[in-house]
């Protein structure tokens, strides 16, 4: 009996270890989806997911991809001091989030929930392909995965689950394709929220909330109505949203619109007039794409929900600041890459100016020889000018131009025509600079930061931002002279 | 033999595989050449493993007719026998004497045997899907494009094919073997390293060591064996191949393969017997002089393999005409070998491979095996080693979506 007994210890200890092995390499194995490889970011949101502590998540923000990019939970936290999770997923329906929501409530137990209903454009089924997105990047410890997989399965015949449960069967030979992308873990500061930078210029037409559609939503809603059961049993509150998308597909919002009306539930519709207005979305510079905002937008909206929740005491703020340091931090570290991200999103030479000159920056501001240099607009010229630019050494070209905007300490200038070199460090960052007139025009200015080149361009205005907080370089920017349209681009 | 060839345990074999080549040869007979093949025959679905099953049907039959055995009073034991899944698609071809006698025993498995059998089993994975499927990535490349290679490509595909029907076989029988333990049962082995044999004669002892059991007692015994004279002896040889040819499958190519391997029995015998005749030296068996007759049988066995890969006569002789068609040796070294097919890396992981399988079996000839060395060791030993091989098949295993598991070429017939 009780060889029996150590046998079966020794085959649990076998089979655990096993388990544990298997769901390395499956994780090693298995295709990452990042925004940045593939455009949808399961494997970043799952991460984050995961990476939070247990009951430490006040409101969920739930939808598709109109969610991870529309509503950022740092920016909310900031307005409320709710935190919150992004657990969203490209094209996600609601037969998708129910389950996310069903995996988020093992972890997490949060008061509010928000929902965009752009899901509703999308039947509550799906392939296998969007299987494998729903579920591949969850654990199986909650149980919630199986369970999905099983639901899915019993919905048609002859559907196999097979490389679901064992994803290492459809992605084993990816061992020849592995690189830095599949060793790493991609939890986020942003928790879900997918900033993008990306500026399309579109044309949003907002509606009138009296408008009505004549085509009527398929009104199966199975898994809206779970979710919304399942809130309900859970105690938490339910906002209902439509972030705005283009409006060549306001017949599908419209129908949304009719549709989710129908469940007499908090709704803002921010693809109507008023709260388009109230959002302050602008169509020229907040959406990435016709489909989706981008982070400016995101801000500009996540801080209208905020308002608007809380003015239509749908949810309570938090009552005092300063009880989750981590979080604060979190509104820091945005605030700072949202600055690096404007800086690398601006084309604008003279507001690019204005962005560098900043008490946390020390730029590197490199001339080359190139007679563009004459062709500086008057207010570029005068704004390099209260920088403490010498304005003589700037427009010669017969001497090499180099400077520092450092707005603590003032400019360092270095500009001959014979070549000079020039060295520090920053923050224990070394630095060098060298002007060489023997070297070909493009070799003749060299700013190099932590023995990193950052070589500059015979025909442009070179900048290297050093953000001196991260000791990085966070920016560099090449503006050139287009003599076709008489503008400097970047 | 007569009693063999037409008791109604070979009936289901004859119909299902032999039938529409038959209606074939008596169409093209009767067309003069010109044939219109019986569609509705060739295109009969066979029933799962019947080659095997019809075997020991057979075999059991005769046993009892020749007192051997009494007959089996339980259908259900005696379906087990005949229909034991682990055998059911590649063998081995238990007798009755073996399998039956244990399922009437009412064995169950013990923890040493379950392991043994789980070690055996993984063994089995390794050499069919980490080798042999490789292999055949390689093979199905050459032979899918035959008109495209030349020379040492040719030659580099049989040679993988040889190895690949050797991995592929032996695995599958390895894992049939091992869930045979798993349950409680004892397998008879299939293989006995058969590349590391000396000579022909020797290689037969070694290849698929339980069809030619078969074949020896109830063809070549029941014809006279070699009791009646050395021409009945090769006569009876040769009839033997052919017969394991015909049974290997319904096409001229596979009765050819067999007879030139029966040709090659009875060439050495009487090479042998010369030399026995002239020489009184006996053989030293040198280390040398071994692994120049590995390479002869090796080299041998390989081009009858050629008829046993090629889909047709016509196949077959186009393969012999591009591997003289060009002297190209440069293939090995310019690159060419990562062209066929599998990657830099897949070359190595298989070139590696088949390293290690050369060592295993190299072992297993001086009888050390690997399943017994590791289950002497302790726990965590076995459960690294273990892991180790699993994870191995499940990463570098040749499997997935379009991969179909019952694929084993054997399993063909």
């Amino acid at each position: 009996m009780k060889e029996k007994i150590i046998r079966g210890i020794k085959i649990c200890i076998f089979a655990a270890g096993f388990l544990f092995l298997l769901s390395i390499v499956t994780r090693i194995l298995v295709l990452k989806q990042t925004y940045k490889n593939r455009n949808t970011p399961e494997t970043e949101i799952w991460d984050s997911f995961y990476a939070q502590e247990k009951n430490s998540i006040d409101i969920l923000f739930m939808g598709s991809s109109h969610m991870y990019n529309g509503i950022d939970p740092v920016v909310f936290y900031e307005e409320t001091g709710l935190r919150g999770l992004n657990v969203s997923s490209s094209s996600a329906n609601m037969f998708q989030l129910y389950y996310y929501l069903l995996e988020s409530l093992k972890y997490q137990s949060p008061k509010y929930v928000v929902l965009d209903m752009y899901s509703f454009h999308y039947t509550e089924d799906i392939d296998d392909a969007y299987l494998a997105k729903t579920f591949d990047y969850m654990t199986w410890t909650s149980g919630i995965r199986l369970r999905g997989l099983l639901d899915w399965a019993n919905k048609s015949e002859g559907r196999s689950i097979t490389n679901r449960i064992l994803p290492i069967i459809q992605f084993h030979g990816r061992w020849k394709e592995l690189d830095k992308i599949d060793f790493e873990n991609y939890a986020s500061f942003r928790n879900g929220f997918i900033e993008s930078w990306q500026n399309e210029i579109i044309a949003h037409t907002a509606y009138d909330s009296s408008k009505i559609s004549d085509d009527v939503l398929w009104e199966e809603h199975e898994y809206f109505k779970k979710f919304v059961s399942l809130c309900k049993l859970k105690g938490i509150e339910i906002i209902l949203i439509l972030i705005p998308f283009v409006s060549s597909e306001e017949s599908y919002a419209l129908q949304i619109r009719q549709a989710v009306e129908s469940y007499n539930m908090p709704f803002f519709d921010f693809n109507e007039t008023n709260l388009y207005k109230e959002s302050g979305i602008d169509d020229s510079k907040d959406f990435r794409n016709s489909g989706h905002i981008n982070a400016r937008g995101a801000e500009k909206l996540t801080r209208t929900l905020a308002k608007k929740a809380i003015s239509n005491e749908l949810i309570q703020p938090a009552a005092s600041r300063g009880k989750y340091p981590k979080w604060d931090n979190r509104v820091l570290q945005w605030k700072k890459s949202r600055k690096a991200s404007i800086l690398n999103q601006e084309t604008d030479l003279r507001e690019y100016l204005l962005l560098v000159n900043d008490v946390n920056y020390f730029t590197f501001f490199s001339r080359t020889g190139s007679d563009s240099i004459q062709r500086l607009d008057n207010e570029v010229a005068l704004l390099l000018s209260t920088y403490g630019v010498n304005h003589e050494a700037l427009f010669d070209q017969n001497q090499g131009y180099i400077c520092i905007f450092d707005k603590d300490n003032g400019i360092t200038e270095w500009h001959s025509s014979t070549g000079f070199e020039g060295q520090g460090t920053i923050n224990r960052t070394p630095w060098k600079i060298s002007y060489h007139p023997e070297k070909s025009l493009s070799n003749r200015n060299e700013i190099i930061i932590d023995n990193k080149a950052f070589a500059t361009d015979n025909e442009a205005l070179a900048f290297v931002v050093f953000d001196k907080n991260t000791a990085q370089v966070i920016d560099t920017a090449y503006f050139r002279y287009n003599k076709g349209t008489g503008d400097w681009y970047r | 033999m007569l009693f063999s060839a037409s008791s109604p345990a070979s009936l289901p074999l004859l119909v299902f595989k032999y039938s529409g080549w038959a209606f074939s040869i008596i169409e093209m007979i009767r067309r003069r050449g010109h044939t219109r093949p019986g569609n509705f025959l060739r295109n009969m679905l066979l029933p799962l493993g019947i080659s095997y099953f019809s075997l020991k049907s057979v075999g059991y039959l005769v046993d009892i007719y020749k007192g051997k055995i009494s007959a089996e009073k339980s259908i259900i034991t005696l379906g087990a026998y005949i229909s034991f899944f682990p055998e059911m698609l590649v063998g081995p071809i238990d007798k009755t004497s073996g399998l039956l006698q244990q399922i009437k025993e009412n064995r169950k498995p013990d923890w040493q045997q379950f392991q043994k059998g789980f070690i055996i089993f993984l063994e089995g994975c390794i050499e069919k899907m980490l080798v042999a499927d490789r292999l055949g990535i390689l093979v199905n490349t050459v032979y899918g494009d035959l008109y495209r290679y030349e020379g040492f490509v040719i030659l580099i595909a049989i040679c993988c094919y040889s190895l690949q029907i050797y991995f592929d076989f032996s695995g599958c029988c390895h894992m049939a073997l091992g869930v045979g333990h798993m349950l409680g049962y004892e397998l008879p082995e299939n293989f006995r390293q058969p590349y590391l044999a000396v000579s022909i004669a020797d290689f037969w002892r070694r290849w698929h060591m339980t069809l030619n059991d078969w074949l020896r007692d109830y063809i070549y015994i029941p014809l006279g064996g070699n009791r009646k004279g050395e021409f009945r002896k090769y006569l009876n040889t040769m009839i033997v191949f052919l017969v394991s040819g015909f049974w290997h499958g319904a096409d001229w190519s596979f009765v050819l393969w067999g007879g030139i391997n029966g040709l090659y029995q009875v060439i050495e015998a009487l090479i042998r017997k010369v030399k026995n005749r002239f020489s009184n030296h006996q053989d030293s068996g040198s280390a040398a002089a071994n692994m120049f007759r590995r390479i002869i049988v090796f080299i041998l066995i390989t081009i009858t393999w050629v008829f046993f890969r090629a889909e047709s006569l016509s196949q077959t002789i186009l393969v012999f005409r591009k591997l003289f068609y060009d002297w190209n040796p440069w293939v090995l070294f310019d690159g060419t070998l990562f062209t066929l097919g599998l990657s830099r890396i897949d070359c190595f992981i298989l070139a590696f491979s088949l390293l290690i399988m050369f060592v295993a079996d190299s072992l297993r000839e001086r009888n050390m095996h690997f399943y017994q060395r590791l289950l002497k060791q302790r726990f965590a030993v076995k459960c690294i080693c273990i892991w180790t091989m699993i994870l191995l098949i499940l990463v570098f295993g040749i499997y997935g979506p379009g991969f179909d598991p019952a694929d084993f070429i054997y399993q063909g017939f």
